[in-house]
């Protein structure tokens, strides 16, 4: 006997109601199917460590479908920050621009990997597809983890690729298949996200934030420590990193979002204020500003009376956290 | 020599008195054949350090004020470069583009960019120039702050 793939819905922010109608026609879809095992938890970016839809989200040992309104990328690693690794869905990681592969991201991931080997396919809700195409992308996934379980070359984390219900467990000793959902309201979270794929651990975005949001592990590799410290709306330290290692999967730019294909690291584009036009300061969402607070944050001003212990720049990074602090975020 | 000094916050940009400015950021200063430019302690000051200097246009041609002729990078920022006036650009510094470092190490001195015959007379003085970045640089504040509720 053959377990059922396990497909976990994400809901959106806020209960829009067109969002809530693609889950609900989702999951009853699904539900219908049979095959799958249904799971729904909130958005997966507000899940608290400890909470009840980590745990769910733990207790899943093998593949499995995550269908959430953020893109691949940017999902992938904020399952990775809740510690639920996986290898990425190829084809989704192809088609999103994630060129991290698995192996990569496995060597360079700084937290514990159980189900390392497992694949974890992410499907974008915002791509506005049908709830038939999502409901035969999922077959087709499942389909081919069935057969990768009876290939008997398969390399298998555990006896089956699937919620293992020839093994001992069954469907049913898994937790509800609602979770953090029914208690208290989801609080909308807002801190980075890291893909370990591009991180270099350079420590350029300890050494800028000045909340002590980032942290060493054992072996000196940079992690999000505290995330909520992190002061919300400011994406600065994604623009400070070379790499363009850092996503807030909420911000409205898609490369700071990680929707954007992880390319060339950033550039301040200086172009405005050097030709002499004079530009005038843009706030009207219109073409992108001349300089970027990352930029004009090395520039320098006086230090706040209190700051983390971080090495290099100190002065030259506290305007930042004074515009930071004016701009009513 | 003396000089006039804008502050950046708690960067001192030191600008020489003995030579003009233009409204690009580049310092003028004026020889028997022809002016040199090169780029001011403000523009350095927001690039940081320089590694990749390219020209698009070639010496020995005419260009117009604002002109893009080349393009600049650093390690955390890139820019266009452009034409400091109308005229007739002559020579760049062939130093530079082995080592464009020296933007960095002596801006106003080796790390001089280019040299133009010109008729413009329209640069800054030193003072003028300092009232114009002290207008540029609230500019550059306010962006600071449309930029950080993006």
């Amino acid at each position: 006997m053959v377990g059922r793939l396990a497909v976990v819905v994400s809901l959106g922010r806020g209960g829009h109601p067109a969002k809530r109608a693609v889950e609900e026609t989702l999951v009853t879809a699904l539900r219908a199917d049979g095959r799958f095992h249904v799971m729904v938890i909130p958005h997966v970016y507000d899940v608290p460590v400890g909470g009840e839809a980590h745990a769910l989200l733990q207790s899943i040992s093998d593949d499995f479908v995550l269908l959430c309104w953020l893109g691949p990328r940017a999902a992938r690693w904020t399952l990775a920050q809740l510690h639920v690794q996986g290898r990425s869905d190829p084809a989704a990681a192809e088609s999103s621009g994630d060129e991290s592969g698995s192996s990569t991201a496995a060597q360079r991931s700084v937290v514990p990997q159980p189900h390392a080997s497992r694949t974890i396919h992410c499907l974008d809700l915002r791509a506005g597809h049908s709830a038939k195409h999502y409901v035969e992308e999922i077959e087709r996934i499942a389909s081919e983890s069935e057969d990768r379980n009876r290939a008997p070359s398969a390399s298998q984390d555990q006896a089956s690729p699937l919620i293992p219900s020839a093994t001992g467990a069954s469907p049913s000793t898994l937790p509800d298949t609602r979770a953090g959902l029914d208690g208290e309201a989801v609080v909308r979270r807002w801190y980075p996200v890291i893909d370990y794929s591009r991180c270099t651990n350079c420590m350029e975005c300890a050494d800028f934030c000045l909340f002590g949001v980032y942290g060493l592990d054992h072996q000196e590799n940079i992690l999000v420590e505290q995330p909520d410290n992190c002061r919300p709306g400011c994406p600065a330290c994604s623009r400070v990193c070379p790499e363009n290692a850092i996503l807030f999967p909420q911000h409205k730019t898609p490369q700071i979002a990680g929707d954007a294909p992880a390319t060339a690291p950033w550039k301040i584009d200086l172009s405005q204020l050097f030709d002499g036009s004079d530009s005038r300061p843009n706030t009207n969402g219109e073409p992108e500003p001349p300089v970027h607070a990352s930029d004009l944050s090395s520039l320098g001003d006086e230090p706040p009376a209190a700051r983390p212990q971080h090495r290099g720049r100190k002065d030259e990074l506290d305007r930042l956290m004074d515009e930071l602090d004016e701009a009513d975020l | 020599m003396g000089q006039l000094t804008f502050m950046m916050g708690k960067h001192e940009a030191h600008f020489p008195a003995d030579r003009q400015y233009a409204r690009n950021h580049m310092w003028a200063l004026a020889g028997p054949a022809s002016t040199r430019f090169g780029l001011t302690a403000y523009a350095v000051r927001l690039l940081l350090d320089v590694y990749f200097l390219e020209w698009s246009v070639a010496a020995g041609s005419r260009v117009a004020l604002r002109q893009p002729i080349g393009s600049i990078e650093s390690k955390k920022a890139e820019s266009e470069l452009y034409a400091p006036a109308d005229g007739y650009l002559s020579r760049f510094n062939e130093q530079l583009l082995d080592d464009p470092s020296l933007i960095n190490a002596d801006g106003y001195g080796e790390g001089w960019l280019l040299e133009m015959q010109t008729d413009d007379s329209s640069f800054m003085s030193p003072q003028q120039y300092l009232r114009h970045l002290e207008a540029v640089w609230k500019v550059a504040q306010q962006t600071i702050k449309g930029q950080s509720h993006a």
